[in-house]
Formats: structure tokens, sequence, C-alpha cells
């Protein structure tokens, strides 16, 4: 087993990981730039290192900072976290290189499924259904057009090496097509420095079902049942589920085989996720295969009972998972939110500042994954992701009056944060029904946002603000014991007729 | 006396601090205790109900409050400031109204929508700044015409630089 990792992340899943490392008795060491020195992940690990200036090329994205530490401090395995370099082949292989573990699946599992159209044609060779589209870069304008209308509009021009629902284009006409192909060739060039394009057809109203499989180096493969991730905006992720209630158990007896069937396709160890389009009549499509953990993994190990990152490190050091597929039962229903710094009133613009104050919830079946707390500065060089809430209860409806209980206690001074609007969400019947699209956050509920302050609890809660601050006033007007002259009357007067 | 207009979003009330345990909101009487827990954070009882509250104060009569989640601002005025200010206010039209918009964070622009001369509404998308790693609509804060436009496609811009002006 390792004697020591190093978290190559940060904010809450570098602390997650910190967390695992603790329970294991291995040492963990952590990295941090100039913007988060006080932040959590770094006063939890067993060692912390500056890694460099605040922007992420110059730290957390510095290849070469980060092995010639783990060098140095004779790290004999590093954690990617998710993102940076969590699905980066050339940094596995330099580690590989330096006989320094990565704990994650084989730089050809991921250099197989980074490719979109490389792993849409594996998919296609394995018995797993693809959205319909084209699995080879679209060579001109001329060909595009062609395939477009042979699948038939709308379709979505799509980035080979992007991911993560950045780099789409939706396309409705021949017209549209041929101005839209340079500009989203230029985008994904620019954004992932290679300007492959392909085709899929557009479903319509489709759920965003994914499902977490996770295989060992000695040729186990299992499957953790489904998430349900439809509540998006942008493509982003804000609400997560176990398990999916539109998913029935002969939905999820083929979704998890087909997911099992991508894992082995490309030889994966480790823990993954494979992702899937579903449409109202339960027919699902590939979309992509995320080969890392992911940010909502937490809902996962809520209904199932496990461990992931604990497994991650046990597999990664050549251990034998430490289930079956036999053992494994869905337990209740977890759900997540991400709770982030940004202003749902104002467009959701990215709000940054220091945290004043900062009080997190708990009780019964409530989790709080954070990477900050009091002090810490949220920037913009990074994500405005502050923590992620999840609730477990034995239902769904339960899991969901849980967690807005759960949002209810949250305080987080200093920043704006999306906890009102998360509320909301959860007070929606359509959500609390379960009925619900991809498309949930752009359509009826967005329209209506502007609409959900006006109640009477606004009334209230504007009310007590004006107290307290009238209080406040009070007690500073005491200090300053100056009588209210006439004069200061006839200074208005002048300023309005500068 | 403590007689103040407090005045948030559009809610306007008339409240009178009499002790450190009794006020009167628009004449209703509520018993008071306020305790401060450390810089922001605060305790505050109304009648038979406990509040924490994270406060921020922007100077001496503006007040960004943190309650139950909801954030706003609020305004507190004596009644002699807040018939001055009404004043200010009813003369104000008389003026251009010269609005300066600055960047909110430091990124990059990516587009800019608008010419110098063009006629905007309230809300309209002037610009868009990319900054962590998400576009965000600038929009205009009022109704007018573009007068200044300080910026370029493709220029980086720091926090609170001057972005374009309105009149």
């Amino acid at each position: 087993m390792f004697k020591k990792i190093l978290i190559a992340n940060r904010g809450e899943i570098a602390v997650r990981v910190i967390r695992a490392c603790r329970e294991l008795g291995i040492k963990s060491a952590a990295v941090y730039s100039d913007a988060d020195k006080t932040t959590l992940h770094t006063r939890l690990a067993d060692e912390s290192y500056y890694i460099g200036n605040s922007p992420a090329s110059d730290s957390y994205l510095n290849k070469e900072k980060i092995i010639k530490l783990a060098k140095e401090i004779q790290a004999d395995a590093v954690h990617p976290g998710y993102g940076f370099f969590s699905e980066n082949a050339d940094f596995i292989k330099t580690l590989e290189k330096n006989k320094i573990t990565f704990i994650g699946p084989s730089s050809k599992s991921v250099s197989l499924m980074g490719s979109k159209t490389e792993a849409r044609k594996l998919m296609s060779k394995h018995n797993v259904p693809i959205v319909p589209g084209t699995t080879e870069a679209i060579k001109n304008v001329n060909d595009g057009v062609r395939i477009s209308e042979e699948i038939g509009y709308p379709v979505l021009l799509k980035a080979a090496a992007g991911g993560g629902g950045k780099g789409m284009r939706k396309i409705s006409s021949k017209d549209e097509f041929e101005s839209a192909f340079e500009a989203t060739k230029r985008e994904a060039q620019k954004a992932f420095a290679n300007d492959d394009i392909y085709i899929e057809k557009y479903i319509e109203n489709p759920r965003h079902i994914e499902v977490q499989v996770f295989g060992d180096k000695l040729g186990n493969y299992t499957h953790l049942f489904e998430r349900e991730c439809s509540i998006q905006r942008r493509h982003q992720k804000i609400i997560e589920e176990a398990p999916s209630s539109f998913v029935d158990e002969i939905t999820r007896e083929k979704i998890t085989t087909a997911a099992i069937n991508t894992a082995k396709a490309c030889g994966y160890y480790n823990a993954g996720t494979v992702e899937f389009l579903m449409d109202s009549n339960k027919n699902f499509y590939f979309l992509e295969m995320n080969t890392r953990l992911q940010v909502e993994h937490p809902v996962t190990e809520l209904i199932t009972g496990l461990d992931l990152v604990k497994e991650q490190i046990a597999v990664a050091a050549g251990n034998q998972l430490s289930f079956k597929q036999s053992d494994l039962k869905i337990n209740g229903h977890a759900i997540e939110c991400r709770i982030y710094a940004e202003d749902p009133l104002n467009n959701f613009l990215p709000s940054t500042g220091n945290i004043i104050n900062y009080f997190a919830p708990s009780g019964p079946g409530v989790r709080v994954d954070s990477g900050f707390d009091l002090g810490s500065e949220i920037t913009v060089y990074y994500d405005p992701l502050i923590s992620k809430l999840v609730c477990w209860a034995d239902n769904r409806q339960n899991a969901i009056d849980r967690m807005l209980r759960a949002l209810s206690e949250y305080v987080i001074g200093g920043l704006i944060t999306n906890i009102s609007f998360l509320k909301n969400i959860f007070s929606h019947p359509l959500f609390r029904e379960g009925k619900f699209d991809i498309n949930f956050l752009s359509d009826e509920f967005m329209k209506n946002i502007s609409g959900l302050d006006e109640s009477n609890n606004i009334r209230e809660i504007e009310k007590i603000s004006a107290i307290f601050a009238a209080i406040l006033k009070s007690k500073s007007s005491i200090n300053n014991l100056r009588p209210q002259k006439i004069d200061s009357v006839n200074q208005w007067q002048e300023q309005m007729y500068e | 006396m403590n007689d103040f207009v407090v005045s948030v979003n559009s809610s306007k009330l008339n409240i009178k601090v009499i002790n450190d345990n009794e006020l009167t909101v628009d004449d209703e009487d509520i018993k008071y205790e306020l305790h401060q827990v450390c810089d922001h954070s605060f305790i505050l009882k109304l009648n038979n109900k406990v509040f924490e509250l994270t406060s921020e104060k922007l100077n001496s009569d503006l007040f960004k409050v943190l309650v139950q989640g909801y954030q706003s601002e609020v305004t507190v005025r004596t009644a002699l400031q807040q018939k001055a200010f009404k004043l200010l206010e009813s003369s104000a039209g008389i003026h251009h109204h010269h609005i300066n918009v600055k960047a909110p964070m430091p990124g990059l622009i990516l587009k800019i929508n608008k010419s110098i001369g063009d006629k905007v509404e309230l809300g309209d998308t002037i610009m868009i700044l990319e900054a962590m790693k998400m576009e965000n609509d600038l929009k205009s804060p009022a109704s007018g015409i573009i007068t200044e436009l300080k910026v370029t496609e493709g220029m980086p811009v720091e926090k609170n630089t001057l972005l374009f002006s309105i009149e």
C-alpha cells in the first residue's frame, strides 16, 4: 500500500481525497496556489506545499512543477481529483516513467475515450448504442450538410476533443450549418487545441443518465448503478441523484450492462462513469465516458455504502475490488446539489469575495463536502464551486424535504450563492414529481425565476433585515451624538443646484 | 431620536428604536435583543424568534444583510435625511444620468454587441466577458445611448476597468 499520496488538486475534492488517505493511514501531501493559501485542504493534509501563482497554468496545471514535487517529497502515488490532469494521458505516462502510480485508469483507456469520435467508433463495435451520427471528423461543409440531411435536422455539431458539454452547437437547417461550420471549428481549436468536429442527432428533451463503473487491475468489472443528472444549466450539472426515478429495473439492467461493456471495451480499471442520453421512451444512447472520479460520486456512495476514493486507492495499489456485483444493492435515495458562488438573479454572474460567515448544515442524512469555510477567498481563477450538499433518505420525497431543510440551515456570507435558487428548484412541483429533462432549467423554470421571489416570505425577511439595520445604525449613532442641525439641511439644498 | 426610514428593495418601513429591548415597525411594538457573535455575525431575537444574520456595513447608511439565505441592501436614514434625499431625487431629472460601467471581475472581452451612439434598453447585452471558464453577458443598467466604449474585443481587463458609459 502507498506510504504517501500527492493530491494534484484543490477545493472540495482535495479535501475528499485527504480524508480517505487519513482513514487509510496514508500520508497526504497537498498543493496550493496564492489564492488558496488559507483554504481547508491545506490545513487538513499532513504536508502542504506552495505550488505557484493563482493562474492554474502556474500551479495546478503545471505538469513539471507537480511531478518535480512528487519526486522530491517521495510520493509513491498521485491522485488527480477531477478536472486538471485527471484525464490527461500525457501526465499519466510521465508519472509512469517516474515510477509514481497514477490513481485512476491507464493512459490507454484515457486516450481511447478522450477522442469522442474514437469512443463512438469503439462503442458501435461493442454493442453499445450510440447517438446516431458520425464516428469520423467532418472533412468539409458539403460532407457535413449531406450527413445532416441523412440524419435529419436538428443536429448537434460537437468538438471531437471536447466533452463535459463544452464545444457544441445546435443546427436546425442547411443554412445554419454552413455558417456555423467554420465558427465551431475555430472554437474547438481554441478550447481544445484540436479542430475536429463531428455530428450527432439532436435528441429532443433527453435525460442525462450516467452509470458509475469500477474495474480493478485484475480484470474484474462492476457497476454501481446509475445517476440522474438532468438538472443542468448551460450543460453544467447542478443537481444529481441516485438512483434515477425514471429508470425501471429492466432499463437499469440494460443500461448498466451497456456501461460494463463500455468499460471492458477500453480495458478500464479504477473509477469511471459512462454517460448516456435517454429519450422519453427509455431508449438510451452512449454520449461519452469520463475516465475519472466525478464530482457527483457522493450520491453513489450514499446509496451503496461504499467509499469510492478508498476503493480507488486500493485498486491503484493492485488490490482486487473489495466487493462483488452481487453484494451491491440500492439503499434509499440520495440527492446532491452544487453550491456555486454565482448570482442567479444576475444571469449567474460569478461572485467573488471572502467568506465572512460560514455555517454548514448537518444532522441525520446530511453530508457536506466543502473545500472552503470562514476566511476562504473565492476568486476568478477557478470554477465557482464552493461545496456539495448531499442528502440521503429512505425515499426520494424524504430526500427532497431533507435537502430543503439542509439548504435552509446553510449560511455562506460575503458572496452571492445559488442557495435560494436551489431551494426554488426543490420546491418546484415538476422537480418533485420527477418530471424533467435536460432542458428543465432553460425553459419552464428560468422564465419564471424573477417571479419566484414575490412571496410573503420575502416581505417578512425584508422586515427582519430592515429592523436589524436600524438597530445597528442606532447603536452607531449613540456614539456620534451630534444633533441634527438646520445647517445640514441647507447642505443638501446646495448640492441640488450644482 | 432613533427614528428611521428604512428602504429595502421596494419596501419602506418606519422604524423607531426606543432602547436596547424595544422598537416599533410601522407602529407595531416588537421586543428585541441583539448579540454580536464576531465581526460580521449577529444573533437577533424578535419577539419569540431568533435569527442569525451576516452583515457588512457599506457606509454609514448602507448595510448588506444576509438572513435566511436572502441577501439585500438596506438603507437606513433618519427622517430628516429621508426628506433631503427625496428633494435630491425629484431634482435629479434635470440632470443627465451619466453611468460608467466597470468590469465586475478580471477576464477577457469576448464580444462587443453595440457601438458608440447606439440606443440601448435596460437589460440589453452590451458585451460578453469571459471569466471563470464561462461567458458572462454584461447588461445595460439603464436605457440610454452608449457614449463611450473603452475596450475592444479580445482585450483582457482587470476588475473595475471602465468598460463603457451610457447617458
